[in-house]
């Protein structure tokens, strides 16, 4: 009691410990220069939003780079934002907490990605699943077949804006009663 | 009028109705085709108490044979057939019922459907199934097969039911079932098999009062 009466309101008038802001390293600003949109570090991240012209180039200067090669792709997923359809990429420095996460956004009308499967085999089956479940053209695709679905398969099911199709197996029964 | 005729005759009174014969949720099938053997026990049990005792006797033994050792297809599509796998090694034993599992549809007297019906895998599914011999029997295990389960709304790649697909006997409920119910399941299922009969007709099953095509089935069969 005697302590909360001397300190009064101590822990609402705590402030939040200041994250200091971290420069992104100079040599990654460097090697990319106009390909990057946007760029920050979060603690072992560097978050870079890159154009999509170029973007070959900017991760093989990651992957090749001297001062920490990102050499890992971790993951590569595509993400639906609406009036833009994007790419996420997680590169890892292999064994390190060290990674990249770069973001690609592309107009939804015309979604063109460069490919990455010249610069990471591990690229080329994510990129199919991106393709298909979003519609996303990576361009110069080694191996542009559908992944996981039917290879007759309309629509991009991923997106926001799918409609379920209208198909005997599909269709719920109507005799249920919805709870 | 002939039951290959009948397939199509539903369709035109399903499309009269208005639409797909699944609207009604249900899909109709023919279990079984009319073999020379079929039509002569039909032939011999109409002749006659003698006969009818010659077909009770002959499908005593049939199915004896048939249910005895009942041979199903490994189908395992997700995590219900760790339980069926489960359930045919030792510690739960199909076996001492004769049930052994066979990787082959043309050896096969069932399917145990366990798993997860996909739109991938619907059509291997129903190629599977006519691959078997007749006559063939099919277990629903898990709610994913018995009716698509937690994937039955907004799911875009999931079969509501494989019994949208195949003619199912026998439905296990579970996600997953235990092997307990599995077996439950089995035996359930030799007993439908021990009370076929070879001298049954061929018929169309699936479709319930209220379906558009329902007088047109009960016009036929009359």
């Amino acid at each position: 009691m005697t302590e909360n009466s001397a300190d009064g309101n101590s822990v609402a008038e705590e402030e939040e410990p200041q994250v200091p802001e971290v420069p992104v390293p100079d040599d990654i600003v460097e090697m990319l220069g106009d390909a990057i949109v946007e760029a920050s570090v979060s603690g072992t991240s560097v978050n870079l939003t890159l154009k999509a012209e170029g973007l070959v180039e900017a991760i093989t200067a990651l992957r090749d780079r001297e001062a920490g090669a990102y050499n890992f792709l971790a993951n590569l997923c595509g993400i639906d934002h609406g009036e833009e359809l994007g790419v996420a990429y997680h590169i890892y420095q292999l064994g390190k907490p060290e990674h990249v996460a770069i973001h690609v956004r592309v107009p939804r009308e015309e979604p063109v990605v460069p490919s990455l499967a010249s610069v990471f085999r591990a690229a080329n089956w994510n990129e199919r699943e991106a393709a298909e479940m979003y519609g996303i053209v990576f361009e110069s695709h080694p191996d542009p077949r559908k992944l996981l679905l039917p290879d007759d398969w309309e629509g991009f099911p991923m997106r926001k804006d799918y409609e379920i199709p209208d198909h005997p197996y599909l269709r719920p029964d109507p005799t249920h009663e919805l709870g | 009028m002939a039951l290959s005729d009948l397939p199509s005759k539903l369709q035109e009174a399903a499309d009269d109705a208005g639409g797909d014969p699944m609207a009604k949720g249900q899909a109709a099938f023919v279990r079984f085709t009319d073999t020379p053997l079929r039509r002569a026990a039909r032939w011999a049990a109409e002749k006659g108490p003698g006969g009818e005792k010659a077909v009770a006797l002959l499908d005593r033994v049939l199915n004896m044979g048939r249910y005895c050792s009942l041979w199903p297809m490994t189908f395992g599509l997700a995590c219900c057939a760790i339980e069926m796998m489960a359930t045919g090694a030792s510690r739960w034993d199909l076996d001492r019922f004769g049930i052994i599992f066979r990787a082959t549809p043309r050896q096969a007297d069932a399917m145990i459907v366990a798993g997860t019906v996909t739109m991938k895998m619907a059509p291997v599914l129903a190629r599977l199934y006519h691959q078997m011999p007749e006559p063939r029997y099919v277990l629903a295990l898990g709610s994913c097969a018995n009716s698509a389960g937690r994937f039955y709304h907004d799911a875009y790649s999931v079969v509501k039911g494989v019994d949208r697909i195949v003619p199912v006997d026998v439905y296990v409920p579970g996600c997953p079932p235990r092997p307990e119910a599995l077996i439950d399941g089995l035996l359930q299922l030799q007993q439908i098999m021990r009370r076929d009969s070879i001298a049954e007709a061929p018929k169309v099953e699936g479709i319930k009062p209220g379906d558009p095509r329902y007088e047109v089935l009960r016009s036929d069969g009359e």
